[in-house]
């Protein structure tokens, strides 16, 4: 082997990418040749150079330069819970020995997490339960002992209701107008006329409805009686027979169905106003 | 007397069984009204409403739950109904009123007390967060609730919840550190 070939072999042995052959020939040609010897021996300690020479954020500007500085992600791994355990702790851990500023967030978090609970509690003073205790005085209806029961209950509740002001407000507004109304003659008076509008009302209406039976009578009186005029003698009999038997229906109708059913509500009337009205029995309608 | 006990012993009307577990709790309770309201009487009032509802509602807990959960979320529901209706009365203290829009109030209930100035730099620390950043470190950090208590009281996705945790958790410890750098080191 010559000087040649030794230096180019030379970085394929650093990366141990030599077969053993060529690395023999390579040891036998450093023990023969100073200059390679020299070289060889050079390369070597540059490749094992203590990595305490480099800058102290040697690795993180190569981060920062390539993937992006990692001490956000590393703070977010340290800020997670104890739930979400991540199998990145030791990656974290060897970022921490190079990274004052994380190592710092590390500590405050670790301290955080001692300090906080101590915040849950404060003191509300010394007479706090016993105004608990009188508010919840009645409050429930399961149990026996503090409970209250019916209609104390139902006003301690209506006492906590948040409007109560207003609503009691209304409730003595309307008490007010309800006695003002009862005590004026206007609306003592009021059941009286109240009871006579309402039978003239019924007693019209029942003239109506007679009035009404009368005319439809009427007419089909005379739509038989036409019919028969201008039919045959058999269509007479039967014209007359249909006649008969509309007066026989109408007045059927009128005796047995309106008139017993007038009575009735006149009578119904006089039972429920109990004397409060007269009927008018100047009305046909209501005789 | 036990947790379980104790609670029983409520729902069959025991009245010294109650008042212990008043004392018990009223430090957790009054605490959450504080972080929310900063007025101490407003707050005083809540924490006692908040034990009126508790003790209406003790037939309904489930005894597997988590009780200091459920009176979190509870005097939580208090505290809010009081902050809209001090929305609805703006003469009182409107300041309020606008912060529960922005969303949770700054804490300020330890700054009155000789135990809150031994955390003065953690309270001015949860100043400066934003307010739900700051609203995960109460109940996650201070109240120790899990993260699915978290999302069922905050009705979050728990997606969400451990996300958000661990940033408000990142966020307080960089907010604490540009207070004091030296914070964490002793």
């Amino acid at each position: 082997m010559d000087c040649v070939e030794f230096e180019v072999l030379l970085f394929d042995e650093l990366d141990r990418a030599l077969a053993s052959a060529d690395v023999e020939r390579m040891q036998a040609h450093l023990l023969a040749c100073a200059n390679c010897r020299g070289l060889y021996s050079l390369v070597r300690s540059g490749d094992q150079q203590d990595v305490t020479d480099l800058p102290h954020d040697f690795a993180a500007g190569v981060a920062a330069s390539t993937s992006g500085r990692p001490c956000e992600r590393a703070q977010l791994l340290l800020a997670a819970s104890e739930d979400d355990a991540s199998d990145d702790d030791w990656l974290v851990a060897r970022h921490l020995e190079n990274c004052p500023d994380c190592s710092a967030v590390a500590g405050a978090l670790a301290r955080l997490q001692l300090e906080l609970p101590a915040l849950a509690e404060a003191d509300p003073g010394e007479d706090f339960v016993p105004s608990v205790m009188a508010a919840t005085f009645g409050v429930r209806s399961g149990p026996a002992g503090l409970q209250e029961s019916g209609p104390r209950r139902f006003i301690q509740q209506l006492i906590r209701r948040p409007r109560i002001a207003l609503e009691g407000a209304y409730a003595i507004a309307s008490s007010v107008l309800v006695v003002v109304s009862l005590t004026s003659p206007s609306f003592s008076e009021l059941p009286a006329r109240a009871a006579e509008d309402t039978w003239r009302f019924v007693a019209d209406t029942a003239g109506t409805v007679g009035e009404g039976i009368s005319e439809l009578n009427a007419v089909t009186l005379t739509v038989a009686d036409q019919v028969a005029e201008s039919a045959s003698a058999n269509v007479v009999e039967f014209g007359a027979n249909v006649s008969s038997s509309a007066r026989e229906l109408t007045r059927t109708v009128w005796d047995e169905l309106v008139t017993p059913n007038l009575e009735e509500v006149r009578s119904l009337w006089n039972e429920k106003v109990s004397g409060a009205v007269e009927p008018d029995t100047s009305n046909p309608a209501n005789r | 007397l036990d947790l379980e006990n104790l609670l029983k012993r409520c729902r069959q009307g025991d009245g010294l069984a109650w008042e212990a577990l008043v004392r018990r709790f009223q430090g957790r309770v009054y605490g959450i009204a504080r972080y929310y309201l900063s007025d101490r009487e407003e707050a005083r009032d809540v924490a006692q409403e908040a034990f009126v509802r508790i003790y209406s509602k003790l037939e309904r807990f489930d005894s597997g739950s988590n009780f200091t959960a459920w009176i979190l979320r509870i005097t939580r529901n208090c505290a809010i109904d009081r902050l809209r209706q001090m929305r609805a009365r703006p003469q009182i203290d409107a300041s309020q009123g606008d912060e529960y829009i922005a969303g949770v109030p700054a804490p300020r209930f330890g700054l009155d007390t000789a135990a809150g100035e031994q955390h003065q730099l953690v309270y001015r620390a949860l100043e400066l967060m934003s307010a739900a950043n700051r609203e995960m470190i109460l109940l996650k950090e201070i109240h120790g609730l899990k993260q699915h208590e978290i999302a069922e009281i905050l009705s979050l996705p728990l997606g969400t919840v451990k996300a958000r945790t661990n940033r408000a958790r990142h966020e307080l410890a960089r907010r604490i550190l540009e207070l004091d750098p030296t914070y964490g080191t002793s």
